[in-house]
């Protein structure tokens, strides 16, 4: 056993703890992670950028320390893969500790929260950083340390950020950081994206461990002192094991074909708890956990129903389309949403149809301020008596106010009208003013 | 001399340097997301000159340690002057691709970007090399351009001064410079220190 004060893993694991705690406090809302085991520990991914980084670093510094004391030309007792067990797990252990530490930070926010944690995404996390530390000791074997020691951390800072600059997705998904994707309530973890990477990141790790067990004679110096023909069969070897390696990531690349950008997919409708009738509102447990928002939706409706608006049979969180000829409405809805947020997303079932309409090259200018009008007019509705109207004008543009302060000194039947009228001709691409008749 | 340049594996580091900086030329205006500590994103886009532009000198690196350590000690021949040299000679290379991609096409804002970045890696190089770091030298422009993306951004999301990897613009050329000149301080000093020693041994 090495002496572990000697090992740099040990050395390098303090500093990645803190560049994850950091990045953590930084970058990752509270918000979007809170009670939702998916979400918490799928954001975890990105910590895959330190923990990775850290592997690959102190498995390279391990391969170049073997390297320089030309434990390949030495007749040794021990099996090749017993020496590479021995140097590479304190790595592979430092740069699990990191991500580990990382994923149960995030995890805390959802301590408490329905359903069970993904246990497959520590499954691939691990995968992920085996791989790279597998990378590292090849890179320190097979190179000078002078070159191993920075081509590390850039290969494996390359290979994490090169998948998300390209445009073909399966690429990004054998990588890992794309887990992090992932995912609102009404989404869950596409199987194939933490697969994906699993399936690519032991058989490639394994790959380059042969490789370097291998130790394939590469120079002239080398091939002369093993002699040509076991020469020979070494380099034929270790083109099988390369050819292998291409074998391994085309499959990879084969099951990650059909993820698309991102990691997850709809979750299916089984799984949501409904109540009420008129509207029936479906959410599903995550959003139900702290408190039950559906009586808000459901006052929020009756309003906008009582404000002249058609009132929707039917309402889901997020699953499907809008469709108010069908009475059903799609609803926004996060773990524990505030009242305002929630007669928001209430208020954005009408809009909804509305959203990402293509009108060509037209002018867009007039059809947005009649869209702004429409939005305010709706939400104000569905937030009488809740919500203070102060509050709700507060996130209103100014010009917008103008307008909606325009139509608002009409009677109120007008104003319906105007309304309705508005709706339709937005999803014809046809702007209204506040000043047309209804 | 010839044993000098085949025992630092000139002729590879040169093919090496002449197809890396190719390579950053045709892919000049790519970026690279690395991870981001600082500004608004979670990743900041690194231009992959830069990248490339680290891994020319990482190449250099490798040629320039390739020798016997021992042998370069004991010479006769002023090795901090070849070293230099070697140095000037793989700039030199970058140079000459940059000049022979100009009539391919190649933006001048291009090459002007990856000599800046080649000049600034190698200066760093330099700077590790005088500090005794030995092995890990290289990981000095290696580790600046990992940190100029974890930390080079300001608030509002712009490169900060002092991370000239991340920027494309001229802003980053007097940083690059005042480096360069340094460097070139540097290695011309270590010359002159080796080259007395050598006439002082000469002497006795």
């Amino acid at each position: 056993m090495l002496p572990l004060p000697s090992r740099p893993a040990l050395w390098l694991v303090f500093p990645g703890l803190i560049l994850v705690w950091v990045y953590a406090a930084l970058y990752i809302s509270d918000a979007a992670i809170r009670g939702h085991w998916v979400a918490a520990m799928s954001n975890a991914a990105l910590f895959l950028l330190f923990s990775c980084g850290l592997a690959a670093l102190s498995a390279a510094i391990e391969g170049s320390r073997d390297r320089s004391g030309k434990l390949g030309d030495l007749a040794v007792v021990r099996s090749s893969w017993h020496i590479a067990a021995q140097r590479l797990w304190p790595s592979l252990l430092a740069g699990a500790t990191v991500q580990t530490v990382g994923t149960l930070f995030l995890a805390s926010a959802a301590f408490g929260a329905p359903g069970r944690p993904p246990w497959e995404l520590p499954v691939a996390y691990v995968a992920i950083v085996f791989f790279h530390a597998s990378l590292g000791y090849a890179l320190g074997r097979f190179l000078p340390a002078i070159a191993a020691i920075p081509l590390s951390m850039l290969s494996s800072y390359g290979w994490l950020g090169f998948t998300w600059s390209v445009p073909y997705f399966p690429l990004r998904h054998l990588a890992g950081p794309a887990l992090a994707s992932c995912c609102g309530p009404a989404s869950e973890l596409n199987p194939l994206a933490v697969w994906a990477p699993i399936a690519f990141s032991i058989p490639a790790g394994v790959l380059l461990l042969a490789l370097v067990a291998l130790n394939p004679p590469v120079g002239r110096a080398e091939r002369a002192r093993v002699g040509r023909r076991r020469a020979r069969a070494a380099m034929a070897v270790a083109s099988g094991l390369v050819a292998c390696l291409a074998v391994v990531t085309a499959c990879s690349l084969f099951l990650a074909r059909n993820v698309g950008a991102f990691a997850y997919q709809d979750r299916p409708e089984s799984e949501l708890e409904c109540s009420g009738q008129r509207p029936r509102i479906c959410l599903f447990p995550e959003q139900l956990a702290s408190s039950d928002p559906r009586p808000v939706l459901a006052a929020a409706f009756s309003r906008l129903e009582a404000a002249g608006m058609p009132l929707f049979m039917a309402v889901n969180a997020g699953v499907g389309d809008s469709n108010p000829t069908d009475a059903i409405a799609v609803v926004a809805v996060g773990i524990r949403s505030s009242e305002a947020e929630l007669i928001h997303a209430a208020a954005s079932a009408y809009t909804a149809p509305l959203t990402g309409i293509d009108c060509g090259a037209t002018d867009y200018r007039p059809w947005l301020r009649a869209y702004g009008i429409l939005s305010a007019w709706l939400e104000l509705e569905a937030s009488k008596g809740v919500v203070a109207p102060e509050r709700v004008r507060a996130g209103v543009a100014r010009d917008t106010l103008d307008d909606l302060d325009h139509l608002q000194a009409r009677p109120l039947g007008e104003q319906r009208e105007w309304i309705r009228s508005a709706l339709e001709s937005l999803k014809r691409c046809e702007a209204v003013s506040p000043d047309d008749a209804p | 001399m010839r044993w000098w340049l085949a025992a630092h594996k000139a002729l590879v580091v040169l093919v090496l340097v002449f197809g890396t900086s190719a390579t950053a030329l045709a892919t000049a205006r790519l970026n690279l997301a690395l991870p981001a500590l600082s500004g608004s994103m979670p990743f900041a886009p690194v231009p992959l000159v830069a990248v490339l532009a680290t891994l020319a000198t990482v190449i250099v690196a490798a040629g320039l340690s390739s020798g016997d350590e021992a042998i370069v000690r004991a010479a006769a021949r002023n090795a901090h002057a070849l070293n230099a040299a070697y140095l000037f000679g793989a700039f030199a290379v970058v140079g000459l691709t940059s000049a022979m991609a100009l009539p391919l096409g190649v933006p001048v804002e291009h090459a002007w970007l990856l000599l800046r970045d080649t000049a600034g890696c190698l200066a760093l190089l330099v700077v590790g090399r005088t500090l005794a770091l030995g092995r890990y030298s290289a990981t000095v422009p290696t580790g600046y351009l990992l940190a100029s993306s974890i930390f080079g951004r300001t608030s509002g999301g712009l490169p900060a001064w002092w991370a000239w990897p991340l920027q494309r613009g001229e802003e980053a050329d007097l940083p690059v410079l005042i480096l360069s000149a340094a460097a070139a301080v540097v290695l011309l000093v270590e010359c002159g220190r080796r080259g007395r020693a050598i006439a002082l041994g000469g002497q006795r």
